[in-house]
């Protein structure tokens, strides 16, 4: 009997472990079906706590060890199992069964059994069968959940863009001709960075272009907008201060003008100027590959310092930028070298220059972009928008109100429209007395007045509060006709007894501003 | 004698006999199985096939096997009760006196052929039910004990349905097991003709006797069962009730009733005795499985929908034993 019951044991351990592995690829299903939810829900609700997804994983150990643990086969099943999987046609669940019994019968049967488990050969356990139906669900809902579009107006950025304060959202033409435009410069500097083989021209024309696809969603606020193009600005000056970093610092002074101030800078920013420098550097290049090879002519040579001195000249002249110092002296040094110097120091002079050159334009380019994208921002900035509480088109008031309804910029939603309630600045009455009535008991009493009919007051209850403090932004005399009004339609409107009419309009009379003074 | 030796001798006794009907009768090894397993598990038997087929010619060769007195009762129309169970007679006495004596029909025997079964008057076939079940009869108000072993063994044919009556379903649940008889391969018939229209006749000898026979019959009871298979047995049972809750569509659809609970203990024993001619002292799933057929296909009854549709008592059978599910299969699939 030994023998048996140490051989069921083992396969109650590895049906358990079997469940457990069972339990928990179950689980892995209906995690990512969990996750997808999430992910789903993710889309238009607030970040989840960053512990979630660890924590589901722990859960998914815990409920799969802990359920297996809990529904461990017993020995009789266990023994049932390894009847089937060695064929021993019951045999063992049997000998199990009668372990206690001393008839002959049962004392046969389990010297039958331990002969027969002997005899059989070792198989393993098979793994308990996944219940194929029931991972269907996940499986088709986890596409599903992930894929499933948002409900109307749900969606994060939806969310997002419903406003907590004022928002305009920018009228279709004008995202769309911004949007345009972008992309229309998107496309020149995605072309003069592969002539000049700036990467970092590439990456920013990327960025536009990606922006100007954001910014023809229809539900784009002006702040969005904005938000995007100061991104958007940021990285190209973030890029041009780190070119700026490495250029020449007299021509970069040159370039800011003088005392910093850009209004002032030379034309170098012109990007003729820039195109002009980059074909000199052109040229130069052809000539150092001929002096590399040795086949350069006294006449090319004599053509490259004209070109050299008209570029000298032209950093030079009036009006200019001027020639920084450490380029002026390297010029020099180069017109010196190409009279009478190496080949090899002249080509080295020629590939800073190209390269200084190259800076400088990429310089150019950027700052020129840094002005467009300004420009960008203060048309959206000035540009009229729509209310979206009412609306009406408005343009970007700030902390103002909209004509149409009324609705503060920078107020709750809710609150805006709803004026007179006591919650904001205001400096209104209030209902409760201020100073030294707080110091003992802050709260006043008050009950309902109106009276309910058919039948009497059972009880009353005391409501404490205390009363609201700040100013007032309407006079009491319009906060009750707004609510008065509102009050008529919801008569009208909701389905309120017809017994409790008369008390609803009666209640609204009694606080009617000419029958109570206070 | 222990449990193993006793268990060695009843497994001897059956291949023994099944042997030595084999003498005889050729081929129908399924048909000689069941019928052993009735005669071991102490049950009639209810023998249908086409005329030929030599089911007359086995029993009798079974009873020769055995060494038990044997009757053989042809059915026909006119054949009444008293003809079976015997009646009573004026008997004249040496002193001239005249008194009534119980003249015992051949129904007093231990091994009964009840030839064409199916051929007799309800009334007659009625007369059996007794005997069948508790063994003894009752005539005139006084009961007859028959001698153990005693078990039927009918025949009927399917094919001739004029002139014949229905079994009664009391009478049919009585049988321990239907077999039918199926017709012979080729190689059989050979066979068959060889032995048949030759000078060599063939014949079998006793071979068991009757405290054999019975001794077997408490070694198989003995044998365990554990709860799990009885349970499959009675949802195997109670699969074939349509108006059971939770009857699968196959019995709602086809069956009109179910077994009884007599086909419950049927299956058991006949479980017992496959467990133990298969060296085993412990009933098991197949066991029962490999028996159902036999021995329920006659106690439940299918609906006019299922002749219509050309459904049988074993596919429906089957299709219900598909359906119930074996204990913790769903551990190791």
């Amino acid at each position: 009997m030994e023998l048996i019951l140490s051989r069921v044991r083992a396969a109650r351990r590895s049906l358990t472990l079997g469940d457990l592995l069972r339990r928990f690829v179950q689980g892995l299903f209906w995690t990512a079906l969990a996750g997808a939810i999430l992910a789903w829900v993710r889309r238009w609700t607030p970040a989840l706590p960053g512990f979630l997804w660890p924590g589901l994983a722990a859960g998914l150990v815990v409920y799969s060890a802990g359920m297996a643990f809990r529904r461990r086969p017993s020995l009789r099943t266990a023994a049932i199992a390894l009847d089937r999987v060695l064929g021993l046609e019951d045999r063992l669940s049997t000998a199990l069964y009668v372990r206690e019994d001393d008839t002959p019968a049962a004392q046969a049967l389990r010297r039958n059994a331990e002969e027969a488990i002997r005899i059989a050969a070792r198989a393993p356990l098979p793994f308990p069968p996944l219940p194929v139906k029931r991972l269907l669900i996940p499986v088709l809902l986890i596409p599903l959940a992930l894929f499933l579009p948002l409900p109307r107006g749900s969606s994060r950025t939806s969310a997002q863009a419903t406003p907590t304060r004022l928002e305009i959202v920018l009228p279709e033409p004008i995202r769309k001709e911004e949007s345009e435009r972008l992309k229309r410069r998107a496309f020149s500097l995605e072309k003069l960075a592969r002539e000049l083989g700036r990467p970092e021209l590439q990456e920013l024309a990327d960025a536009m272009r990606k922006t100007s696809e954001e910014l023809r969603k229809e539900s784009l606020s002006r702040n969005e907008a904005l938000a995007k193009l100061s991104t958007l600005e940021e990285k190209s000056r973030g890029q041009k201060e780190a070119l700026a970093a490495k250029m020449p610092e007299g021509l970069l002074k040159r370039m800011k003008g003088p005392g910093g101030d850009p209004s002032k800078a030379g034309p170098l920013k012109n990007a003729d100027l820039a195109r002009k420098l980059s074909e000199l550097s052109a040229a130069s290049g052809l000539l150092k590959e001929k002096l590399d090879q040795g086949a350069a002519s006294s006449q090319e040579r004599a053509e490259l310092d004209r070109k050299l001195k008209d570029l000298a000249a032209e950093l030079g002249k009036e009006g200019g930028p001027g020639l920084p110092a450490d380029l002026e002296s390297r010029l020099g040094q180069l017109l010196g070298q190409n009279e009478g110097g190496s080949a090899q120091d002249l080509a080295q002079a020629l590939g800073d220059l190209r390269d200084s050159l190259n800076d400088l334009q990429a310089l150019s380019l950027l700052e020129a972009e840094l002005g467009d994208l300004t420009d960008a921002k203060d048309e959206f900035a000035d540009s009229e928008g729509t209310c979206l509480f009412c609306g009406k088109s408005l343009h970007g008031e700030k902390g103002g109100r909209c004509k149409g309804c009324g609705a503060l910029a920078g107020a709750q939603p809710g609150q805006g429209s709803g004026g007179g309630t006591g919650v904001g600045e205001g400096g209104g009455p209030g209902k409760g007395p201020k100073g030294a009535a707080h110091d003992e008991d802050p709260t006043v009493p008050s009950r309902p007045k109106a009276a309910l009919h058919p039948g009497d007051i059972i009880g009353a209850i005391q409501f404490k509060s205390l009363p609201e403090r700040g100013q007032l932004h309407s006079a009491y005399s319009e906060a009750y006709r707004a609510l008065a009004a509102e009050a008529t339609q919801a008569l009208e409107q909701e389905e309120i007894p017809a017994a409790y009419r008369l008390h609803v309009r009666d209640y609204f009379d009694s606080i009617r501003p000419d029958k109570n003074p206070k | 004698m222990n449990f193993e030796e006793r268990a060695r001798q009843v497994r001897g006794h059956f291949f023994s006999l099944s042997e030595e009907i084999g003498k005889v009768i050729v081929g129908q090894k399924g048909v000689v199985e069941g019928i052993l397993t009735c005669l071991f598990a102490g049950g009639n038997v209810l023998l249908e096939g086409v005329p030929g087929l030599g089911k007359t010619l086995l029993v009798r060769t079974l009873s020769q096997a055995l060494d038990l007195p044997f009757s053989r009762i042809q059915f026909t129309p006119d054949l009444m009760p008293a003809d079976i169970i015997g009646t009573e007679i004026i008997h004249l006495e040496e002193n001239g006196q005249r008194t009534m004596r119980f003249q015992k029909g051949p129904l007093f025997s231990q091994i009964v052929l009840a030839d064409e079964i199916n051929r007799a008057t309800p009334k007659t076939q009625s007369a059996l039910l007794e005997a069948m079940q508790e063994h003894r009869i009752t005539v005139a108000g006084k009961t007859y004990s028959l001698e153990e072993p005693f078990i039927v063994l009918a025949t009927q044919n399917p094919l001739e349905m004029e002139g014949t009556y229905l079994l009664p379903e009391a009478q049919l649940d009585r049988f321990f097991m239907k077999l039918d008889v199926p017709f012979t391969t080729r190689e059989e018939l050979n066979r068959i003709l060889d032995r048949t229209t030759s000078t060599e006749e063939a014949s079998a000898k006793a071979i068991l006797k009757r405290e054999d026979l019975l001794a077997a019959r408490r070694v198989i009871r003995e044998v365990v069962a554990t709860p799990e298979v009885k349970d499959y047995v009675t949802r195997v049972v109670l699969a074939t009730h349509p108006e059971v809750e939770g009857a699968g569509e196959t019995a709602r659809k086809y069956v009109r009733w179910g077994a009884s609970p007599r086909g419950a203990q049927a299956l058991l024993l006949a479980g017992k005795v496959q467990a133990l001619i298969a060296e085993r002292y412990n009933v098991s799933i197949h066991d029962i499985q490999r028996v159902v057929l036999p021995v329920l296909r006659h106690r439940i009854a299918v609906n006019f929908e299922a002749q219509a549709d050309g459904i049988t008592e074993d596919r429906v059978l089957k299709t219900i034993l598909d359906s119930v599910e074996t204990p913790k299969a769903a551990l190791v699939g």
